[in-house]
């Protein structure tokens, strides 16, 4: 049966190996890195804070790896929801201005280290998407349920569904939660 | 502006699509060298320093991960050694042995021992570290029979590329007994330092 693009089973098979074997974790690790990057980064607009919380993420999934029951539902699903809390916790961390946050997240690694010439580069190439960062600019504008749920249907192409396996939340509130997040956003950007 | 403009608008934003290749294969090693997925051992004659053997794996892996985790220090170094993996005696004949306290009766290892050379070169950079110096003034003894081989085997990751190598070192153990308190100290032969100090 598939999920979200996966073949159920064998990735219920995977993540039973993975529990206790190296390399089932690191395929684990291999086919889940991308998308979850992805959406940090696109959630932050950073690639540093994206480098941070994605290592959070994995972190998490391996060290509760052996709690995780399988639910039927794509083990990214459950990723996304670490990512989503450590996304949360971030901004926790770095003030509830969620706006400043962004602002200042940019332009340096929340760590205070300097930042490497591949993330420099990586960071160019991020400061080229001016649509995007504008758009940014005013989802971040927003309280985090919006921002999740946004974020997830036009910039990570998520159907309703999908955005309610991630999320642990009936596809009603979803949908309650995209309409009342963009009607914001309208307001905002008007 | 209407949903259905800003709907349009969310949608054909072109989105960053980026990758940071050494980022990716770094929290991979560090990950899969978290001591995670280490072994359990069957109780051997190491029971009693299983706990400070470990150290080994703490220690190396710990010091990169706990205050700072390597993954959180953006500068990337050009190899980032991750500890994955260490027998505190090497050798595949390391099965139970018989040993009623460590390190006092005899022992028996199997694998490779320290050639008469590692075991000088241990004990001096083991005198010229100031916290076993301090041991010593308090009358710490350093017994050369119980300096021992310590295999490692670490991940240099290529912070740059993103390749990764494995690299097999011998370190010593050395046991250091300080009135009725015994020390261990990890002794990294290559670089000439020790590495770590616990009771």
């Amino acid at each position: 049966m598939e999920q979200m693009g996966v073949d159920l089973e064998q990735e219920r098979a995977l993540v039973e190996r993975a529990r206790y074997d190296p390399e089932a974790f690191g395929e684990l690790y291999d086919q889940n890195y991308g998308r979850i990057f992805g959406y940090v980064l696109r959630r932050t607009a950073s690639v540093a804070v994206a480098q941070d919380v994605t290592s959070d993420v994995f972190f998490k999934a391996l060290t509760n790896l052996r709690r995780f029951r399988w639910q039927g539902v794509p083990f990214s699903a459950w990723l996304y929801r670490i990512a989503s809390h450590e996304i949360t916790n971030h901004y926790r961390k770095i003030g509830r201005d969620t706006a400043h946050a962004v602002k200042s997240a940019r332009f340096g690694d929340t760590s205070g280290n300097p930042l490497s010439s591949e993330v420099v580069r990586a960071e160019d190439i991020l400061m080229r998407h001016e649509e995007y960062l504008s758009l940014h600019e005013s989802i971040a504008q927003l309280p985090l349920k919006y921002q999740e749920v946004i974020t997830l249907r036009f910039f990570e192409d998520e159907q309703i569904r999908e955005i309610a396996l991630m999320l642990g939340k009936r596809e009603g509130t979803v949908k309650s939660l995209l309409h009342r997040g963009l009607k914001r956003m309208r307001e905002l950007m008007d | 502006m209407d949903e259905e403009d800003l709907i349009r608008k969310l949608g054909s934003a072109e989105l960053p699509q980026i990758e940071i290749a050494s980022h990716r294969s770094r929290l991979k090693m560090a990950l899969l060298s978290s001591g995670y997925f280490r072994k359990e051992r069957e109780v051997t004659f190491m029971e009693a320093v299983k706990a400070r053997a470990t150290g080994v794996f703490d220690t190396a892996v710990g010091g990169l991960l706990a205050q700072q985790p390597v993954w959180k220090v953006a500068l990337a170094t050009v190899f980032t050694v991750a500890v994955i993996g260490a027998a505190v005696f090497a050798g595949p004949s390391l099965g139970p042995h018989k040993a009623s306290t460590f390190p006092e009766g005899r022992m028996e290892i199997g694998g490779p021992q320290l050639t008469s050379e590692q075991k000088e070169a241990a004990l001096s950079i083991l005198m010229a570290d100031p916290a076993i110096q301090e041991l010593l003034r308090k009358g710490a003894v350093i017994e050369p029979r119980l300096i021992l081989p310590l295999e490692v085997i670490a991940v240099g990751v290529d912070g740059e590329t993103g390749k990764t190598e494995e690299i097999y070192e011998t370190w010593a153990q050395a046991w250091i007994q300080v009135g009725d308190t015994q020390w261990s100290a990890q002794v990294d032969l290559v670089r000439g330092k020790v590495v770590s100090l616990s009771e």
